[in-house]
């Protein structure tokens, strides 16, 4: 199936190379910060995480979220998914390696990698967090491959690949669960010291992830003579809608438990990112920005009118995807760091090369993503799951 | 990095070594990228000696064994008041403040 890749038109070509320029510059400054350190980026003794463990955070979400598509297909026979399953899986495919590529870029020595499974250590949540990860990108790639690959000759699935597809379901929370359990279980960070963790990361998880397929479903119709399905992405927008509320109030119940206690180690961070600490407040208008797209991606949600209008659900889907990834990709990493252990303001903010590198790795995602998406619209458009407009 | 509580890791964020003056044979050097932590002079401690803070120090920081009850650290522990940071974090930090000690020291 993979010639289809390497076949199309001279837009699928320049976007293709464009992408591939971008992580090609990428590579070049992570070749520099390999040879002077991570001192080349913004972090710090006190911000010790910062972009690159912000955007695995995220993406481990949005991998995670393939789960929206996959679990209403195969367990509650909801056909209007059948179409997108296999965009769910890919996108997860695509998602897990940049978030491998994240871990990676953050090593301090990445020549020992391989130590994490040579020398493992049950007692280290990140050893699990490589264990989950690398078994859902292994699980998706089977399932994905396989099942679309029987779509191709037009045939129903292996039964053999069943198992396979009920275990990726189970596994599926099992990554964002162990991912925010790198966070929940440090009793000397404040911020992230919450048994509710894991049940946010999950909530942000279903909504940014079905959000972003929103808007790629679309993309592949503009693009493409498959189509996805008006009625798939209805479903999908119901599915944010319900989770991006579960968020907000999981964030609400934050607040409460903070500002209600008046616990000064619980309410500093908080401060730090919306109001500012000791006149130091760098992240304060993004985190501004995501509260506000937040409401106003809700309002557009909640409204049925404008959550059955395609241009007011694709707006709300953009809104939902930037507003988390502001929460995950930043705020609530760098905000765990600050104040210090000693109560003391040390700011984080990136540097240029460490800005490239990330949006190298994006560049790379987004290649991969491109490659697999074009595999799987081609064969789609192939056996005729397509309409002509 | 992340996980300590006291601040007291640190990362080497580029190569220490052209930063060090002049290198004590008796101290291994680090590499970039990797944390490093006080380790009280294992080195040292190896050769009988006192760690090199303690030893500068003369009297201000007391160093031994608390698992021996009969040693000094425990014989002052029983007499002065003491309070560990975060002790609330059940680290079980080593490092006690003595509450009241003397300036001249």
């Amino acid at each position: 199936m993979f010639e289809k890749a390497l076949e199309g038109s001279r837009r699928y070509w320049s976007w293709v190379i464009a992408l591939a320029v971008i992580a090609g510059i990428g590579t070049i400054f992570y070749l520099k910060q390999l040879q002077y350190g991570l001192g080349i980026t913004g972090l710090s003794r006190d911000v010790s995480w910062g972009l690159y463990i912000g955007q695995f955070t995220f993406l481990v979400g949005v991998a995670a979220s393939a789960v929206m598509v996959v679990l209403p297909y195969y367990l509650h026979n909801y056909k209007v998914f059948g179409r997108i399953t296999i965009l769910g899986e890919f996108l997860a495919i695509s998602s897990v390696i940049m978030c491998l590529l994240f871990i990676f870029v953050d090593m301090g020595q990445p020549a020992r990698i391989l130590n994490v499974l040579l020398h493992p250590t049950p007692r280290s949540i990140l050893f699990w967090d490589a264990v989950v990860l690398s078994g859902y990108l292994l699980l998706n790639l089977l399932v994905g491959w396989t099942v679309l690959h029987a779509e191709k000759k037009e045939i129903p699935p292996p039964k053999w690949i069943k198992p396979f597809i009920y275990l990726a379901i189970i596994w599926a929370p099992s990554i964002h669960t162990v991912t925010a359990f790198i966070y929940a279980g440090l009793g000397g960070r404040d911020l992230w010291f919450t048994a509710i963790m894991a049940a946010r990361f999950l909530a942000s998880a279903f909504s940014s992830g079905p959000a972003l397929l929103i808007i790629l479903a679309m993309i592949i119709r503009g693009f493409t003579r498959f189509d996805p399905g008006k009625e798939a992405i209805q479903a999908l927008g119901k599915i944010v809608t319900y989770f991006m509320l579960t968020n907000v109030f999981f964030m609400l119940l934050e607040l409460f438990t903070a500002f209600y206690s008046g616990v000064p180690g619980h309410q500093k961070p908080f401060i730090y990112l919306f109001a500012g600490l000791e006149g130091q407040g760098r992240l304060v208008p993004l985190m501004w920005i995501s509260v506000i797209l937040a409401i106003f991606s809700l309002v557009l949600l909640l409204n049925p009118a404008t959550r059955r209008n395609e241009r007011t659900l694709a707006v709300a889907s953009a809104a939902v995807f930037i507003s988390l990834w502001i929460e995950k990709g930043f705020g609530l990493i760098i905000g765990g760091f600050v104040p210090n252990p000693f109560g003391r303001v040390f700011e984080y903010w990136p540097t240029a090369p460490e800005t490239i590198i990330t949006i190298g790795i994006w560049a790379t995602g987004l290649l991969i993503l491109t490659i697999l998406y074009k595999i799987a619209t081609a064969v789609k458009e192939e056996v005729g799951e397509s309409v002509h407009h | 990095m992340a996980a300590c509580p006291f601040g007291a890791r640190s990362f080497n964020w580029r190569d220490p070594r052209p930063f060090i003056k002049e290198v004590n044979q008796e101290f291994p050097t680090r590499t970039k990228g990797v944390v490093e932590k006080c380790n009280f002079c294992t080195e040292r401690l190896a050769k009988g000696l006192k760690p090199a803070c303690v030893e500068e120090s003369q009297g201000g920081l007391i160093f031994g064994d608390l698992m021996d009850p009969n040693s000094e650290v425990r014989e002052i522990l029983r007499k002065e008041f003491t309070v560990r940071r975060k002790e609330k974090l059940g680290t079980d930090p080593s490092v006690f403040y003595i509450i009241g000690g003397s300036e001249d020291v």
